[in-house]
C-alpha cells in the first residue's frame, strides 16, 4: 500500500517535470494534492479491515493518556480493583493449597485412610488382629499399612527432645510411593520383632537437628533410651513431614495389645488403591471382610464395619466448609469492587458524553468506540491486577501467619502459576464485567446531541437505573458478607461464652514423658510427679498444680471398657467405653473443675488405700440416671475384676469437660487418681497469678533439675488449648469481618458518589426549588430519600438472600440459628447507618447550593 | 452507512474507476490520469478516495490487483477488470444512462 502511493506521488512528480515545472516545485504542488499522506494510508487500512493491531496500539495510547489524564480516577478505580483481586487471589491460594492441589504423592488420590467403624463411634482405631486379617484377605490396594503415633525422648548430646514420631509397618512409605532423600525406607526384614531397631527420620529434624548431614545414615540415635539405627531420610511432604521419625511397628508386636482382637489401640490404615479399583469396589471388599470378621470373632466384632476414606477428604474435609465460604465472600468483595468501577465509570461516561461525540461525529464507529472502552477497561483491570499480586502476595503472607497451624499443609500456600493464571483471568473477566456498563450508554448519543450544549446537565433516564441498580446491587452483595460475618462473630462469641467445664484463662501447661527405663517402676513414677509437683508450686506465681493425662481440650482420648458392679453383662457385640482421665488430687482445684456431688481425690488416696474414680456428670446421667453414683463400684478394662480389691469406688461427680472443643461432643468421662494408676505421660497445669509465660524460664529450669533426660513439651498458656479449638471459627469470623468490612466501605464510597454526582447533575433543578420557596430540610431530605431508597432496597435483598446462602455457613456455627435475628438486625442497622453516613454529604452540599448561581448556570 | 447521495457519489466513482478499466489493466496513478484526461481535467480523483475506492473494489471482487512493472520500469499495482466487475459495469451504465436522462429532462423543463 505504502509503495503503490509513492508511485503515485512520484508519477505525478516526473509528470509536472516534465511538463516544465522545477523538481522542487513539483514536489511540493503533487504534495500538496496529495494532501496528508499518513491520513489517506490510514482510511485504505480502514478499508482492508486490517487496522486491528494499530487500532490497539492507538487504543492502548489513548487509554493511557487517559488514565494518566484523571490520575485521581486511576488511583481509585485501579485501587478498588486490586483490593477485590488482591484479596480474592489471596483466599484462592490458600483454598487451593489446602483443597484443590493434590498431596505432593505420586496418584495421590489413590491413597486410602481406613479405620475401623461402629455407630456409637463412627471412625475407631483398628485392632492389630484385624489389621493382619484385613492386610491378608483384601485384594483392593497394592499396600496396606499400619500406623500409629507414638512419642519418643531423642537424647543428644546431653540434652532430652521430644519427637514426634510414627510407629509403621514397613508398607507404609509404599502407599505414599514416597522416595528417601537418602538412605531407605523400611523393608519386611526391619519390620519384625527380631529385628535390629532401625528409624527413619522426617527431612526436618534431619536438616534442624543433624544439619543435613548424609552421614547420619548407619548412626545410631537414642530414643527414649533404646538405640536406633538410622536408615533414611522421609521427604519432608505432608503429611509425612507432620512427623520426625519413623520406627518399623513389627519390633513391638509381642505386646499384649497386639494379640487381643477386642483392642483398638490407636491404629490407622492408610493403603494405595490398585490402579483399576475405585474407593467404591475396595469399600465392597473390605465390608466383606469385616462381615465375615463379625461372624467369625463375635465377641470382639460385633457391630463393626470399616471407615474409609481417600486420605484427601479425611485430611481437609474439616477445613473446606470455612474456606470456601471465604472464597464465596471474596468473590462477592470483588463484584462489589467491580460495581464500583462500573460506577465510576460511569459517571466518567457522561463526562465524556461530548468526547465521544465528537468522535463519531468525526467518523468513528460504534465498534471503533467500543474498541476504545474496552482497551480502556481492560488497562485499568490488567493495572488493577498488577497492584492486586502485591496485595494478595502480602496478605497471603499474613494468612499463613494468623493459620498457623489451623490448616494443613499451611507452609505450602503460596502465589503460584495457578494463582496467577486465577488472577490473569480475574482481572480480564472484572474488567469487561465493569466495562460494558457504561459502553450502552456512550454510544447511544447522537453526534448531534453530543455536540449542542444543553445536554450536559440532563442525563438519560437509562443512566441514571443503570446506577441505581449498581449501587442496590453493592449494598445486596454487601448485605450478605455482613450476615455472614455477623454470624460468625455470633458464634465466636457463644464459643467464648459457653463453658468447656473447666477454667483455662491464667494458667500455664506443659506435657511431660516418662518413657525411660528408670521409670519402668509405677512407684519410681508417683515419687518423681510428686518431686516435680513439689518442685513447680514453690516457685513464685505459680498456684495450684494439677497433673493430668490425656490433657483436657486437646481432643485426644482413652477409651476404655467398664462395668458397673451390680448391672447385667454387656451383650456380645454392645460396646460401652468411657473416656479415662489420670489425674492427681490438685488437679479438680487447679482448673476449677466443678464438683457435683462427692469429693475429688485427696493426698490420702494412694496406692495403700481403697481404689477410687471419680466419674462426670454425663457418666452420672447416662449410667445412673436418678440413682446416687456414690459409693457404687466400677471395674475399668472389662467385666467384673477377679480380685474385688481392684474394685474402684466412685467417691464424687464432676462437670463434663469437653473435651474436643465446643463444637463436637465429648464421650461420658472417668478419673482415677495417679498415685493409684500411673500413667507414663502427664501433663501439668498450673494456676499462675502473673502473665503465664514469664514462668515459662524457671518451670524449663526445675523441670531440668528434677530430670535432664526427660524433656519437657508444649510449654505455653493453657488458654491457647481453648483458642485451638475454636481456632477454625474465629478465624472465619476475622476474615468475614475484613472483607465484610472492606465491602462496606466500597458501598458507602460508591453511594456517596453516585449520590455526589446526582447533586451536581440536579443543581438547577435544586436550585430552582430553592429559588421557588423551597426548605433547605426539604431539599435535604430529597438527597437522603433518594439515596437511602437504593440502600434500603439493596439490603432488603441482600437479607432475603442471605436467609438462603447462611445455610452454607451453617456447618460452622455454634449454638446460633443460620437465621439468627440478631444478627439480621445487626446488619440492618450497620448498614443503614453507613448509607445515611455516604449519603448525608452530598444531602447537606445540596442545601447550600446558592440558587442565584445555579440559575445563572450555563 | 451513509446516506443515499453519499452512495451516489460513490458509486459514480466506482463506476468511473471501472469504466478506466475497461480497456486495458492500469495503475491508480494511471487510472487517476486517464479519468483526468476523459474528462477533460475535470475529474482530478483525490488519492484519498481514489485508493479507498479501489480496494472496495478488490474487495466486492470487481477488480484484481497485481504486481507488475509500470511503462517506466517501475514496480507497481495494477488492477484488472474482472467478469464479474464488466457485468457491474454494464448495469450501472445502464442506470447511469436513465438517470442522467431523467436528470437532463427536469433540468431541460421548464420548470
Amino acid at each position: 500500500m505504502n509503495t503503490e502511493m509513492r508511485f503515485h506521488l512520484e508519477a505525478h512528480i516526473e509528470e509536472l517535470i516534465s511538463q516544465g515545472v522545477p523538481p522542487e516545485e513539483a514536489r511540493k504542488a503533487a504534495l500538496k494534492e496529495f494532501g496528508n499522506l499518513e491520513f489517506h494510508k490510514e482510511e485504505c487500512r480502514d478499508a482492508w479491515h486490517t487496522r486491528f493491531l494499530e487500532n490497539l496500539v492507538r487504543h492502548l495510547r489513548l487509554a493511557g493518556k487517559q488514565m494518566l489524564r484523571n490520575k485521581g480516577f486511576t488511583l481509585i478505580a485501579a485501587m478498588t480493583l486490586a483490593l477485590g483481586i488482591g484479596a480474592n487471589t489471596a483466599i484462592y491460594s490458600l483454598a487451593n493449597s489446602v483443597l484443590f492441589r493434590p498431596l505432593a504423592f505420586p496418584d495421590s488420590q489413590k491413597i486410602v485412610f481406613i479405620k475401623e467403624w461402629h455407630e456409637r463411634f463412627t471412625d475407631f482405631s483398628v485392632s492389630y488382629l484385624n489389621f493382619r486379617d484385613w492386610h491378608d484377605q483384601q485384594s483392593s490396594f497394592t499396600s496396606f499399612a499400619l500406623y500409629r503415633g507414638q512419642g519418643y525422648n531423642l537424647i543428644d548430646q546431653g540434652e532430652a527432645h521430644r519427637l514426634r514420631g510414627y510407629s509403621v509397618t514397613h508398607e507404609y512409605f509404599e502407599a505414599f510411593q514416597a522416595d528417601p532423600i537418602i538412605g531407605r525406607l523400611f523393608t519386611p526384614e526391619d519390620d519384625q520383632p527380631s529385628a535390629k531397631p532401625t528409624a527413619v527420620i522426617g527431612e526436618q529434624l534431619w536438616r534442624n537437628r543433624f544439619n543435613a548431614r548424609e552421614t547420619i545414615i548407619g548412626e545410631t540415635i537414642n530414643l527414649t533410651g533404646e538405640l536406633f539405627t538410622v536408615i533414611g531420610v522421609a521427604p519432608g511432604i505432608y503429611p509425612i513431614d507432620s512427623r520426625d521419625v519413623f520406627t518399623p511397628l513389627g519390633l513391638l508386636t509381642g505386646e499384649g495389645q497386639f494379640t487381643n482382637r477386642g483392642s483398638h489401640p490407636g491404629f490407622v490404615v492408610i493403603a494405595r488403591l490398585k490402579p483399576d479399583v475405585s474407593l467404591d469396589q475396595a469399600r465392597v471388599d473390605m465390608q466383606s471382610i469385616a462381615s465375615r470378621l463379625e461372624v467369625e470373632y463375635p465377641d470382639s466384632n460385633t457391630g463393626w464395619g470399616v471407615y474409609m476414606k481417600l486420605l484427601e477428604d479425611q485430611l481437609f474435609s474439616n477445613s473446606k466448609p470455612a474456606l470456601f465460604a471465604l472464597l464465596a465472600a471474596s468473590s462477592f468483595l470483588l463484584l462489589i469492587a467491580c460495581v464500583n468501577v462500573a460506577n465510576m465509570l460511569l459517571v466518567r461516561a457522561q463526562g465524556r458524553r461530548e468526547e465521544f461525540g465528537v468522535r463519531s461525529a468525526l467518523g468513528a464507529n460504534k465498534s471503533q468506540i467500543l474498541g476504545q472502552l474496552t482497551v480502556e477497561s481492560l488497562s485499568l483491570g490488567v493495572l488493577g491486577g498488577a497492584i492486586g499480586i502485591l496485595l494478595a502476595g502480602i496478605s497471603t503472607r499474613w494468612l499463613k501467619e494468623i493459620f498457623g497451624t489451623a490448616l494443613p499443609r499451611i507452609n505450602e500456600v503460596q502465589i503460584d502459576t495457578s494463582a496467577l493464571l486465577y488472577l490473569t483471568i480475574m482481572s480480564v473477566i472484572t474488567s469487561f464485567i465493569f466495562g460494558l456498563a457504561p459502553f450502552r450508554q456512550t454510544t447511544q448519543i447522537s453526534q448531534r446531541e453530543a455536540l449542542s450544549s444543553g445536554l450536559r446537565t440532563s442525563e438519560s433516564s437509562q443512566g441514571r437505573r443503570w446506577k441505581s441498580a449498581l449501587i442496590v446491587t453493592e449494598f445486596a452483595l454487601t448485605a450478605t458478607l455482613l450476615v455472614g460475618a455477623g454470624l460468625m462473630l455470633r458464634t465466636t462469641a457463644k464459643l467464648y461464652q459457653s463453658d468447656p467445664g473447666l477454667e483455662y484463662d491464667q494458667r500455664i501447661m506443659f506435657s511431660w514423658s516418662l518413657y525411660s527405663s528408670e521409670y519402668n517402676e509405677a512407684l519410681k513414677r508417683i515419687q518423681i510427679t510428686e518431686q516435680a509437683k513439689q518442685s513447680l508450686k514453690s516457685i513464685p506465681g505459680v498456684g495450684e498444680v494439677g497433673i493430668i493425662n490425656p490433657l483436657p481440650l486437646s481432643g485426644s482420648d482413652t477409651f476404655s471398657s467398664y462395668y458397673v458392679e451390680g448391672t447385667p453383662m454387656p451383650k456380645t457385640g454392645e460396646i460401652v467405653t468411657v473416656s479415662r482421665f489420670w489425674a492427681n488430687n490438685d488437679f479438680a482445684t487447679a482448673v476449677g473443675l466443678k464438683l457435683r456431688a462427692g469429693r475429688f481425690f485427696t493426698e490420702f488416696d494412694t496406692r495403700e488405700s481403697q481404689p477410687v474414680a471419680v466419674i462426670d456428670s454425663k457418666f452420672a446421667r447416662q449410667v445412673f440416671l436418678d440413682t446416687d453414683p456414690i459409693g457404687r463400684r466400677i471395674n475399668i478394662d472389662g467385666g467384673p475384676p477377679s480380685d474385688p480389691n481392684d474394685w474402684k469406688t466412685i467417691i464424687g461427680v464432676v462437670e463434663h469437660v469437653s473435651q474436643y472443643g465446643l463444637t463436637r461432643e465429648a464421650h461420658k468421662q472417668i478419673y482415677v487418681p495417679i498415685t493409684q494408676e500411673s500413667p507414663r505421660f502427664v501433663s501439668f497445669i498450673m494456676e499462675t497469678n502473673v502473665e503465664p509465660m514469664t514462668l515459662a524460664k524457671a518451670i524449663r529450669k526445675t523441670m531440668s533439675n528434677i530430670d535432664p533426660n526427660l524433656p519437657i513439651q508444649r510449654l505455653q498458656p493453657y488458654d491457647s488449648l481453648f483458642e485451638r479449638t475454636i481456632s477454625n471459627e474465629r478465624l472465619l469470623m476475622q476474615l468475614l469481618a475484613i472483607l465484610s468490612a472492606l465491602a462496606l466501605t466500597l458501598a458507602a464510597v460508591g453511594l456517596y458518589g453516585v449520590l455526589s454526582y446526582t447533586v451536581r447533575q440536579r443543581t438547577q433543578e435544586i436550585g430552582i426549588r430553592m429559588a421557588i420557596g423551597a426548605l433547605p430540610q426539604t431539599v435535604r431530605n430529597l438527597i437522603l430519600s433518594s439515596g437511602l431508597r437504593l440502600a434500603g432496597i439493596g439490603l432488603f435483598i441482600g437479607l432475603l438472600a442471605s436467609l438462603g446462602l447462611s445455610r452454607f455457613l451453617s456447618k460452622m456455627l455454634y449454638d446460633v440459628s443460620e437465621f439468627d435475628a440478631v444478627s439480621f438486625v445487626m446488619v440492618a442497622f450497620v448498614l443503614g447507618m453507613v448509607g445515611l453516613f455516604a449519603c448525608w454529604a452530598p444531602a447537606y452540599r445540596a442545601t447550600r447550593i446558592a440558587p442565584s448561581l445555579a440559575l445563572r448556570g450555563e | 452507512m451513509g446516506n443515499k447521495s453519499n452512495n451516489l457519489l460513490l458509486g459514480a466513482l466506482e463506476m468511473l474507476i471501472l469504466k478506466a478499466l475497461a480497456i486495458e489493466d492500469r495503475h491508480g496513478w494511471g487510472i487517476a490520469k486517464r479519468l483526468k484526461q476523459i474528462s477533460n481535467g475535470t475529474f482530478s480523483l483525490n488519492v484519498g478516495s481514489l485508493y479507498p475506492a479501489l480496494y472496495r473494489l478488490e474487495k466486492k471482487g470487481f477488480v484484481k490487483s497485481y504486481e507488475a512493472i509500470s511503462e517506466k520500469g517501475r514496480d507497481a499495482r495494477f488492477y484488472k477488470l474482472l467478469s464479474k466487475g464488466r457485468k457491474q459495469l454494464e448495469d450501472q451504465q445502464a442506470n447511469w444512462k436513465e438517470f442522467s436522462a431523467a436528470v437532463e429532462a427536469v433540468m431541460l423543463s421548464d420548470g
